[in-house]
């Protein structure tokens, strides 16, 4: 910025000149040309210096992180720009691109400015020294206690929050640093904190997870290099972990495949106008859209889904060579290197997984098999009806169906907001839905169907039947299995149903009720309590952390505070605020804050203090507000009509709570 | 009623003719492709988002290029005039060829990059960007075919009397 305005004062200076020559100075003129050039050749060194700088440090510590080599074929987004700036732009814009970087001025957003922090008794100091930035380390060794300094080579994430990678000093093996900057409240906190995991449990800060798994999904072509089989290693002959990927992030050729070819045979300008003048398909390339439903749909789902390899030799290579898959493979063939993992699927690589860890369909599925936890799309797609009919004559729904990955030149929306979801504009709403159930374009025909005002969010598709199950990145995020709400799935697989996501204030006994009168539904038996009190409170009080997480993000979820009177929400979003688990803490305080009278609460999430003192406060905003005789009471709110708390009944439901640890594998 | 004086153009020597007429291409020319460079600085002013928004480099680029081309062809038809002019006494027959080829060429670049630019293939020029080879090869005559003139005349210049037709005419 500087420089740039010394330069234009330059500027400026240099077209007075003229006038020293009108009055007869024209010596003077000379000189100030002369000054006024070597000037501008400082300035524009300068500026070159510093974009100088910024690729020193983007290549200065190659050496030990793994490396950028487009090869077998890929040859990255930088090639696809010169002819796609289009594709390349609104690629560039999104977080798919973002989820791996080398740690550089551009990229990282943490506070690296002398930030002291200490977790599990491990003392952490982040910094920044010529450029880079640095990890003092706390290392606790067999004998003694020592502190290491580690240069943060490479980010994760840029989207909700952003995670960092130093380098372990064993070749291009990564370390993850254990704290992670989130970016809403911009301030480090313990990684283990943003994920749904039970309290004092302590992640795995073995090094070479980013190289063994991470590199697969977050890189464009990754190879992990480890083992002897690795072809990478095999050139280099000395490193025992060459890990390498074609492009950081997940770019061009992660869903179109390798380009190479496409490259060279459009080097022919004849070949492309051909191509343009008779509106051809090109065939060098795979074209996503040109696919059929399901080819195109595993394009995401070799990555948004929940996969095993399946043997050991897999596993082998894939430590050596990475994923196989290729766009426009089929990823369910039974050749495939990977099963997408799904409940009642008989698979000695899920025993196996199975007998390694007896938790593990607990850790990513609901009892009954619909995922729950975020960035396994693909599975929830594979169990929609709408995919699952197969018929194209009706439409088979896809990813692309909603999604796309370049907006259209007349999208109104910024690439920031599209770039939130990268969902099609429109598709929000019920476009999504109507572009095959045509019969609800009809407002009559919708409002019989939902028997909501047509405007009210009860008569949304997604809130019925692609209701927020789903939990990651902090929040509840919608399913991807479009299912239909029922009490059942309450009942039998404790699954939140989309009604009493809504209508928080609501018993099971009340949407039965409904479900049976509307659509036929048998309402199925119910506990004393389930007909009582309502679903909402039954889960925040007794329900398992998952569960507890879910009810704390709808507390906060404006239709549902709209459509439940948010009124008599605090107290019970304050009691969350004490919940063991970090995760729950923060979606409830978030949630709080938008509350009337909350909106300026403060509270540290992470601190183990003042979690029963913000309980206190809390509930003392709540008691002392004025218009308190006006807000909902009931027996299923749990509160008298005087408004105060049935505290024995609230304290025998907490007594009842599900207590057992649940880890959930975003 | 008094006949108005007319100005018979034909009566005039030969090297004035060229002269003026690439004195008056080269101005009209420079003010139509400033004006073409206002456009686009108001596109920029305005955000225009078909010439501005994601992905319109191509378009951006070649416009910037007739524009560029354009006010920079018109400089070079003012130096052609003033060629013209400063060299009044040589032959005719590298004028006779490279004025109506750098007329070519200030026409065809200048407009072969702006049609490019209408209609774009995404990183390729639409089909207008087929006009600039034949501009690149007239002007790139018209500049050799000047070069050499102006060369000829350097030597003629130093020992020989000068061949110029028109001298000769108005000697008679």
């Amino acid at each position: 910025m500087t420089i740039e305005l010394i330069a234009i004062l330059l500027v400026l200076c240099l077209s007075v000149i003229p006038l020293f020559t009108l009055t007869g100075r024209a010596r003077y003129a000379g000189l100030l040309i002369l000054l006024g050039g070597a000037g501008l050749v400082l300035a524009f060194g300068l500026q070159m210096s510093q974009v100088q700088a910024t690729r020193a440090a983007y290549e200065s510590n190659a050496a030990e992180r793994p490396l950028e080599i487009p090869e077998d074929g890929f040859i990255s987004s930088r090639t696809c720009r010169a002819c796609h700036p289009r594709e390349y732009a609104t690629w560039h814009a999104s977080y798919h691109r973002t989820m791996t970087q080398v740690a550089t001025a551009n990229s990282v957003l943490g506070d690296f400015s002398e930030v002291s922090l200490s977790l599990h008794g491990q003392d952490v100091r982040l910094f920044q020294r010529d450029g880079k930035y640095w990890a003092e380390i706390q290392e606790e060794t067999e004998e003694r206690t020592q502190v290491g300094e580690h240069e943060v080579v490479m980010t994760t994430g840029s989207h909700h929050m952003q995670f960092y990678w130093y380098s372990s000093g064993n070749d291009r093996e990564l370390g993850k640093l254990s704290f992670v900057f989130l970016l809403s409240e911009q301030r480090w906190v313990p990684a283990d904190s943003t994920f749904l995991r039970p309290p004092n449990f302590i992640g795995s800060t073995v090094h070479g997870q980013w190289n063994l798994n991470c590199i697969n999904c977050h890189t464009t072509h990754g190879k992990p290099g480890i083992g002897l089989e690795g072809e990478s290693l095999k050139r280099s002959g000395i490193r025992s972990i060459e890990t390498a990927a074609s492009e950081f992030g997940i770019a061009c050729e992660a869903c179109h495949g390798p380009a190479e070819d496409h490259v060279r045979l459009n080097k022919n300008p004849l070949r492309r106008y051909a191509l343009h003048v008779n509106q051809q398909a090109e065939d060098s390339i795979i074209q996503p859209e040109m696919l059929d439903a399901a080819k195109a749909a595993q394009i995401c789902g070799q990555c948004h889904s929940v996969h095993l390899p399946k043997t050991n030799e897999d596993v082998r290579r894939m430590m050596a060579e990475g994923f196989a898959f290729r766009a426009g493979h089929d990823l369910l063939s039974p050749d495939s290197e990977r099963i997408v993992v799904r409940q009642g699927m008989e698979d000695p690589a899920i025993e196996k997984a199975v007998e390694r860890d007896p938790s593990y369909f607990a850790t990513l599925f609901w009892p009954d098999g619909m995922v729950r936890v975020t960035g396994r799309e693909y599975n929830g797609l594979l169990d929609s009806p709408c995919y699952q009919h197969q018929d194209a004559a009706r439409g088979i729904m896809t990813c692309m169906s909603c999604h796309e990955m370049h907006p259209p030149r007349d999208d109104p929306r910024s690439l920031t907001s599209w770039a939130d979801d990268q969902l099609k504009a429109g598709m929000r709403g019920d476009a999504a839905c109507l572009q095959c159930h045509t019969d609800f374009r009809d407002n009559e025909a919708l409002a019989a169907h939902t028997h909501h005002l047509i405007n009210a969010s009860g008569s949304r598709c997604y809130n019925c039947h692609m209701p927020h199950t789903t939990y990651g990145l902090l929040k509840g995020i919608r399913s991807h299995t479009v299912n239909t709400p029922s009490v059942e799935e309450s009942v039998a697989a404790k699954r939140p149903n989309a009604c009493n996501l809504c209508h928080l204030d609501k018993t099971l006994q009340w949407t039965a009720g409904h479900l049976q009168r509307w659509y036929g539904i048998s309402p199925p038996p119910l506990t004393g309590e389930q007909r009582k009190i309502a679903a909402s409170i039954l889960w925040t009080l007794k329900g398992d952390a998952g569960l507890r997480a879910l009810m704390a993000w709808h507390m906060g979820w404006r239709p549902a505070m709209e459509a439940s009177r948010a009124d008599w929400m605090p107290p019970y979003l304050g009691l969350l605020m004490t919940d063991p688990y970090d995760a729950v803490r923060y979606i409830a305080y978030h949630s709080l804050l938008k509350h009337p009278r909350y909106g300026n609460f403060k509270f540290d999430f992470v601190s183990t203090e003042e979690r029963d003192a913000a309980l206190k406060r809390v509930t003392k905003v709540w008691a002392a507000s004025q218009d308190r005789k006006n807000w909902a009471t009931g027996e299923e709110l749990l509160t008298r009509d005087d408004g105060t708390m049935l505290k024995n009944v609230i304290s025998s439901l907490l007594q009842q709570r599900d207590e057992r640890p649940v880890l959930l594998n975003e | 009623m008094a006949e108005s004086p007319t100005r018979d153009v034909t009566a005039l020597p030969e090297t004035v003719r060229y002269a003026r007429r690439h004195m008056n291409f080269g101005w009209w020319s420079l003010l139509l492709f400033v004006s073409l460079g206002i456009g686009l600085e108001s596109l920029h002013g305005f955000k225009v988002s078909w010439y501005l928004g994601v992905g319109e480099e191509t378009r951006r680029l070649l416009w910037r290029l007739a524009h560029a081309h354009g006010a920079f062809l018109g400089l070079v038809h003012i130096a052609f005039a003033v060629t013209c002019k400063e060299r009044e006494g040589d032959g005719q027959t590298w004028r006779t060829i490279a004025s109506p080829c750098l007329i070519g060429a200030s026409v065809v670049l200048p407009g072969g990059f702006f049609l490019g630019g209408v209609n774009v293939y995404g990183g390729d020029p639409g089909l207008g960007i087929a006009l600039l080879p034949l501009g690149a090869v007239l002007l790139f005559i018209a500049i050799l075919l000047t070069a050499l003139g102006k060369s000829s005349s350097q030597v003629s210049t130093r020992g020989e009397k000068p061949r110029d037709s028109t001298r000769r005419k108005r000697g008679r």
